[in-house]
């Protein structure tokens, strides 16, 4: 028996009538209980609201557009459902009908994204970069560089943070002159060293260059020391500091957006944020490697031992392997040291053995 | 004022059909594709979620439908980035900028950010609504929305700001003037509803709860003002154990535990006037003849959301245990031949853990909380003259194509209802 008692809305009014209703090859013919019709639904435009549940009746309507229904509780329908309505388990229009606003949309927002992402953000950190005046770019940079060195000399052995020896300024401000003229810097450079067993140097912004006394332990001469102070000058230079600083606040914002109101979106977005750090900064580095090698060549100071010093540098560069090296702020060491191998000039000494030597005690 | 009188017309009942265990299911499976594909996942769980509880509310044994497609959702969200993102990231610089050279200005632009924010999020949340309502169907008749996004945002803020300025007593009017111009913009087919309340008649029962919230939190700055004193002369013991240094006898015990118990009040207090106004407002709301009616019960849902916290402190404590004992389990074992787990071993299941509790999280949010809190507020609720509904005409009107583009931008708590 093919023909189900059912409820009806015409989708004009929200009246309800009971209807009976005939399911076969051509579709659903529905009749009052009088026998005279109603409508007529062909098979293919027969769609189920939601999947029917025990307890629930079952909801049809007719193609997606337009407000008419039909309610069958009697579940032996939907057998004869199934077997006449090609389309009846298709509950949603599908992508057909939305594919060209998708498409132009999609494409507009990936541009946007990518735009934003390579040209916006780089731009905007390198305008406002250079729209700091030089004189609170120094001033902000000597402030921060007290912070740090305060943060430090708490955690270093001889409480003391800053190494003061005397010959061992004089041959390290020996170096600095030699690369400050080449480096033609908007603020002047100021270097100190700390007295930490860390081989690490970094530039703050305004100028700060601070070496670890463990980086002058690590390297087996001058040049490399020169070649690591022309690295930290290329960024003080370019005013990379600053740069990163608003790249990663805009590239945060942006992502931020994209994940949106989620559980675990902020998980996402930290994740997100960090290897965009990282990628900034690697390309900045390389940048920085770079320049520093044009101020070697000025300085007239031999490149080799900086490829050296980067062959020898332990640690982050085995242990990150791969994609996780993408996490890393560094590009890996072998790719930087084949690089100045490359394009370094060999050239001349940075200072002389005796001069070396007292750099080597600064911190005594 | 807020006595309710009972229906002496016929009523037809509300209901809401679904199963528990099918919507933890659906929710771990939105939360796990949600982090796999980074977030776009979320128009499609969030349309899932809502299908299953409007598809569940049935009235007079009719259900209601959603007929939000996610590619909508999809397409709003993608304007708002193609448009919105590049006037951010202008921003961004522009405060960059502002900060290194203008402490103050960039203070300034924070503030103002955030009162953009303020501005553009009642206005995306009237807006979302309105994308809500256009989908939502009851025998094939579609509600709707009218009403400028634009005065609605303008209302929120000032009373907003008024609630403020009274220091909170002007709550139970802002929600009702909300309420009002939300409901009488709103439509089924060509009838819109019409809202009489006042905020008046709430006040009564808000009043205690500012009282306790005030009280509450003067009597515990009080019981902690002579230890905080204490700490403030001695700071220089503040390299040392803090709590233990500060002796026990300033700490007032009597005034913390008033004003504990007190803010504790001021919780159940604030539930209640929830239960009451929800109550309220649905006696004072008609559509057409169509009158409605809630009985829904503050012991209820007092005891769903114990149950819900109970249940969450319950994982969180799992939780802790788990990467705690993983913690241990690496200690030990190093201080032995061979550490029980490597460091990495630990590091992945402890990740693995705190995923699974992020995933876990939102499914219990849903089947502890809202479906029993929608069931319940269902099983109360009556309508009354429903043949008079029958007479309502659908209404061909304008419906917004793509939806809550910008109240998702904006972080705004559109949600699921």
């Amino acid at each position: 028996m093919s023909e189900f008692a059912a409820s009806y809305n015409d989708g004009r009014t929200a009246a309800t009538r009971p209807v009976r209703v005939r399911i076969d090859a051509l579709g659903l013919d529905i009749r009052d209980e009088a026998g005279a019709p109603v409508a007529r639904w062909p098979a293919e435009e027969v769609h189920l609201v939601d999947r029917p549940g025990a307890g629930r009746p079952i909801r049809l309507m007719r193609d997606f557009e337009g407000g008419e229904r039909l309610l069958v509780t009697d579940h032996r329908a939907l057998a004869h459902l199934q077997e006449n309505c090609p389309k009846l388990g298709r509950m949603l229009p599908g992508l057909s009908r939305h594919w060209r606003p998708i498409l132009m949309w999609a494409a507009a927002a990936a541009v946007a994204v990518v735009l934003i992402f390579k040209v916006v953000i780089p731009a905007t950190a390198d305008f406002v970069a250079r729209a700091i005046p030089a004189e609170t770019e120094e001033a902000f940079g000597a402030a921060l560089a007290e912070q740090v060195v305060d943060f430090l000399a708490a955690r270093s052995s001889s409480g003391a943070a800053v190494c003061t020896g005397a010959a061992g300024m004089a041959g390290l401000a020996e170096i600095v002159r030699r690369l400050e003229g080449p480096a033609a810097s908007h603020v002047p450079i100021t270097v100190r060293v700390l007295d930490l067993p860390v081989v690490n140097a970094f530039a703050l912004p305004g100028g700060q260059i601070l070496v670890f006394r463990g980086l002058i332990d690590f390297a087996h001469g001058p040049e490399e020391v020169a070649g690591v102070l022309a690295h930290e000058m290329a960024h003080v230079v370019r005013r990379h500091p600053v740069q990163i600083w608003v790249k990663v606040a805009g590239a945060g914002a942006l992502i931020g957006l994209l994940v949106g109101d989620v559980t675990g979106g902020a998980v996402i977005a930290g994740v997100a944020e960090i290897m965009l750090r990282a990628s900034y900064s690697q390309e900045l580095e390389r940048q920085a490697d770079a320049i520093a090698l044009d101020l070697l060549a000025a300085a007239e100071i031999d490149a080799g031992p900086l490829a050296d010093f980067f062959d020898r540098l332990p640690g982050i560069a085995e242990e990150l392997e791969g994609i996780l090296s993408a996490l890393s702020t560094h590009p890996p060491s072998p790719q930087r040291s084949a690089m100045i191998r490359a394009n370094g000039q060999r050239l001349g000494q940075a200072l002389s053995p005796e001069q070396w030597r007292a750099l080597g005690r600064i911190c005594d | 004022m807020t006595d309710i009188t009972a229906l002496d017309a016929p009523t037809a009942p509300v209901a809401f059909v679904g199963r528990r265990w099918h919507l933890f299911g659906l929710v771990l499976r939105n939360s796990l594709f949600n982090l796999l594909t980074l977030g776009i996942y979320r128009f499609w769980a969030k349309t899932r979620l809502r299908r299953y509880f409007w598809h569940g509310v049935a009235i007079d044994g009719e259900a209601l439908e959603y007929t939000g497609r996610p590619v909508e959702l999809l397409i709003g969200f993608l304007i708002v980035l193609a448009v919105l993102v590049p006037l951010g990231i202008v921003y961004s610089g522009f405060g960059a900028f502002l900060a290194a050279n203008d402490t103050v200005a960039a203070s300034f632009l924070d503030f103002a950010y955030l009162g953009v924010l303020f501005v553009l999020t009642p206005y995306a949340l009237y807006r979302a609504r309105r994308y809500r309502l256009t989908r939502t169907l009851w025998r094939g008749v579609r509600c709707g929305q009218d009403g400028s996004p634009v005065r609605y945002a303008f209302l929120s803020i000032g009373l907003w700001l008024l609630n403020l300025i009274t220091l909170g007593l002007a709550y139970p009017w802002m929600r009702t003037v909300l309420q009002r111009f939300r409901m009488n913009n709103t439509r089924f087919g060509n009838r819109h509803f019409k809202f009489d309340g006042t905020g008046g008649a709430l006040f009564l029962f808000w009043l205690p709860v500012v009282v306790c919230v005030f009280g509450g939190t003067a009597l515990v700055l009080l019981g902690l003002w002579e230890p905080l004193k204490f700490a403030f002369e001695h700071i220089e013991l503040f390299e040392e154990d803090v709590l233990s240094v500060i002796p026990s006898e300033t700490f007032d015990r009597m005034q913390l535990s008033i004003g504990g118990a007190l803010l504790v009040l001021a919780a159940i207090l604030l539930f209640s006037y929830r239960v009451r106004e929800f109550r309220y407002f649905a006696s004072v709301t008609r559509l057409g003849k169509a009158e409605f009616r809630s009985q829904l019960r503050l012991a209820r849902v007092l005891l769903i959301g114990l149950g819900y916290y109970a249940l969450l402190a319950l994982m969180l404590l799992i939780v802790l245990v788990l990467v705690g004992g993983l913690a241990i389990g690496f200690e030990t074992g190093t201080e032995t031949a061979s550490p029980v787990l490597s460091e990495n071993q630990a590091a992945a299941l402890g990740f693995a853990t705190l995923l699974l509790y992020l995933v876990a999280l939102p499914a219990v949010k849903y089947v502890a909380f809202y479906h029993p809190l929608v069931r319940h507020a269902s099983g109360t609720l009556q309508v009354s003259n429903m043949d008079h509904v029958a007479t309502i005409v659908q209404e061909v009107h304008d419906q917004p194509r793509y939806g809550e583009g910008l109240a998702d931008a904006l972080d705004a708590d559109v949600g699921v209802f």
